[in-house]
């Protein structure tokens, strides 16, 4: 992959990442995207990721570095 | 702007292997409210416990099998309990005092009748010497 095409998935991701993530996932539109919860139980329901992934992620949340660069 | 994701992951993903229809236990879970744990994500067949981190309520959320079933949820309190609640010493509703009185009495008797057989074996050595 070029630095070219690096920036611009960069930038895709900066200006609407929630399009990204419908898109790599297969999200369909009646998901309420606007609650994490519910992208997450999609994502369980359709089998694209386990229960423990899920509880490492909701975790990870609460880890100070994560914390400091949710802060920023 | 070029689609960076191929069609690959743009198809629905093949599921995961059958696994058996049982509950599996996903762990402890710090929540930092019973909220929290009320929405957390749970998948189909899926058990997680949750620890309230704020107050003394273990929480337990289960999914079952398909879309139509209600998730479980139950909660729990913990009660610490003091040394004298934790031994294995019974109800004081369970003793009977005149029970007690007869059995310290009958146990006096039994003492005294040892007492009076130590004696006579003194006695008996005695006038044996």
């Amino acid at each position: 992959m070029n630095p070219n095409d690096l920036m611009s998935m960069y930038q895709q991701m900066c200006n609407n990442p929630m399009q990204v993530l419908s898109r790599r996932f297969n999200i369909p539109q009646n998901v309420d995207m606007s609650n994490p919860n519910n992208i997450l139980q999609y994502l369980l329901n359709s089998g694209q990721v386990s229960q423990e992934q899920v509880n490492r992620a909701m975790q990870m949340r609460n880890h100070p570095m994560i914390k400091a660069l949710m802060n920023r | 702007m070029p689609n960076f994701y191929p069609n690959i992951y743009n198809q629905y993903p093949q599921m995961q292997a059958q696994q058996p229809q049982m509950i599996q236990d996903g762990g402890f879970v710090p929540v930092p409210n019973e909220q929290v744990a009320r929405n957390y994500p749970v998948g189909f067949g899926k058990s997680v416990t949750f620890k309230d981190e704020n107050s003394p309520y273990i929480y337990t959320k289960t999914m079952g099998f398909s879309q139509l079933d209600t998730p479980t949820f139950e909660k729990y309190k913990l009660v610490k309990e003091t040394p004298s609640e934790g031994s294995n010493l019974p109800d004081k509703g369970d003793f009977d005092a005149n029970v007690i009185i007869s059995s310290i009495e009958k146990i006096k008797g039994e003492i005294g009748q040892i007492w009076a057989e130590i004696d006579a074996i003194k006695k008996e050595e005695a006038e044996g010497v």
